[in-house]
């Protein structure tokens, strides 16, 4: 069963991320991407329990992403259920459970969910191509949000895992 | 590592629940492309972004004492060892310094605006940016001032060389404005030399794109890009940039005229908003339009 301080955890570290992204973020700009640290922190958070994934923290995150952003409203939510219930299956059934195996599933659920926003905004509208889009947004925002999630994920792993879970086997780089 | 806790829903329940809420954002996502700018989301997402304006602002004061303050540190902790009072003056002056610095770049861009104010007559409040967007995928500012100063949405935005934007939307206290670099900004615009109109569009890249000119109209390096006032949207004859680099031929349909503003906006601090002006340069020339607008 889910503890409740791990529940506690998830909810503490959202309001952080919820936070950040809007502190930090905007100020942090790099060639005008920006890192989103709610669509990271849903992932980790998913890959941190993949046996107890919820669609409701990437649904509140990605609307508050929404609400606060000028998309639109429910874009962010819908990819973020999609990428976290499909990070979740893949890490699940992946038998190798070492932090590059994570990270390597991060990246890639990073990624994917870069990329399905920015065709899911062409749809509602944004009159650019999917090349800009990739290039200009896409890639850079998923580089930006990789470096961020694996300081985020040392930082979830060490509060929300690290305080009560006791490891299976030992986890090994690579 | 990995917890092996179970989640305590069953798996239909939790398929169930996907499900309804990838529907739930599905129906507002509709919703929120379908409806206007005075719909119920987008009521909301104002709503949302008038309640975190004030955080921003904290964001962006933080992020420029945060330089300073790196700065201080760096030269307060360079030589711990030989710390004398000769040194802590020193360091006092320097901030004494940047302080001025810091007052002196503040007047120089309220007397730039006022400038602008008095060249285009403009009537409408001055605001401080106190925010930028919290995503990558839409470049807009947001300002202190709102509907209590009589902004209102549609109204144009002036840098101190320039049109910036639009407001997109305008709560009590703050309001929001989408810059015209924003791929879904677009401005009635023409070309003073040659009174040639076409459109300003911003892009992913942050270009401003100068579309529709016709195929046979000669366009220079460095003319100078105004707004038309053509369709509302913007207030006429106010400056956007100059033509950076043309590509293609006179003749090409195809040719791509790019257009760079006189300032980049990361750099402003202070803006206009324009609720009326007066273009004396061409205002004689074509009939004015003082109306605000939607951005296309």
């Amino acid at each position: 069963m889910i503890d409740e301080r791990w529940r506690f955890g998830v909810v503490i570290g959202a309001v952080i991320a919820t936070l950040l992204q809007i502190l930090l973020a905007p100020n942090i700009a790099v060639l005008s991407a920006e890192p989103n640290f709610l669509a990271t922190y849903c992932i980790i958070v998913t890959l941190l329990m993949p046996q107890a994934v919820s669609p409701v923290l990437p649904f509140v995150l990605g609307l508050l992403f929404d609400l606060m952003g000028g998309g639109p409203v429910g874009a962010m939510a819908f990819v973020l259920i999609i990428v976290t219930q499909l990070a979740g299956v893949i890490y699940r059934n992946v038998a190798n459970d070492t932090v590059f195996v994570l990270l390597s599933v991060l990246f890639a659920s990073l990624f994917i969910m870069e990329v399905l926003y920015s065709i899911l905004l062409m749809a509602c509208g944004l009159n650019v191509s999917f090349i800009d889009a990739f290039i200009y947004r896409a890639l850079p925002c998923a580089l930006y949000d990789c470096f961020v999630g694996v300081i985020l994920y040392f930082i979830a792993a060490r509060f929300l895992v690290g305080r009560w879970s006791q490891p299976e086997r030992p986890r090994t780089l690579g | 590592m990995v917890p092996r806790m179970q989640n305590n829903r069953s798996p239909l329940t939790s398929r169930a629940l996907v499900i309804v809420l990838l529907v739930l954002s599905l129906v507002s996502i509709t919703f929120y492309s379908r409806e206007d700018s005075e719909g119920f989301l987008h009521a909301i997402q104002n709503g949302v972004s008038g309640v975190v304006a004030p955080l921003k602002f904290v964001g962006t004061a933080a992020g420029s004492v945060g330089e300073g303050l790196a700065t201080s540190i760096s030269d307060a902790t360079a030589d711990e060892s030989t710390l004398s009072g000769l040194r802590q003056q020193n360091s006092e002056l320097r901030s004494l310094l940047a302080q001025a610095e810091e007052y002196r770049i503040k007047s120089q861009e309220y007397e730039k605006l006022l400038e602008i104010k008095d060249t285009f007559s403009v009537v409408g409040p001055a605001a401080h940016i106190i925010g930028r967007s919290t995503d990558a995928w839409n470049q807009t500012i947001t300002i202190d001032v709102g509907s209590d100063e009589g902004v209102s949405a549609g109204l144009t935005v002036m840098g101190t060389s320039g049109v910036i934007g639009q407001v997109v939307a305008a709560e009590p206290a703050s309001s929001t404005v989408r810059l015209l670099s924003d791929p879904s900004s677009g401005a009635a615009a023409m070309i003073q030399s040659s009174r040639v109109e076409g459109i300003v569009r911003g892009s992913l890249d942050g270009l401003l794109y100068l579309e529709n000119v016709a195929a046979d109209v000669a366009v220079n390096v460095g003319d100078v890009v105004l707004t038309s006032g053509l369709g509302g949207s913007y207030i006429r004859g106010l400056m956007i940039g100059t033509v950076a680099r043309v590509e293609g031929n006179l003749g090409d349909v195809t040719r791509l005229i790019i257009v760079t503003p006189n300032q980049t906006v990361s750099a402003m601090e202070e803006v206009l908003v324009v609720v009326s002006a007066e273009a004396p340069s061409i205002a004689s020339q074509t009939p004015s339009n003082d109306s605000g607008g939607e951005s296309s």
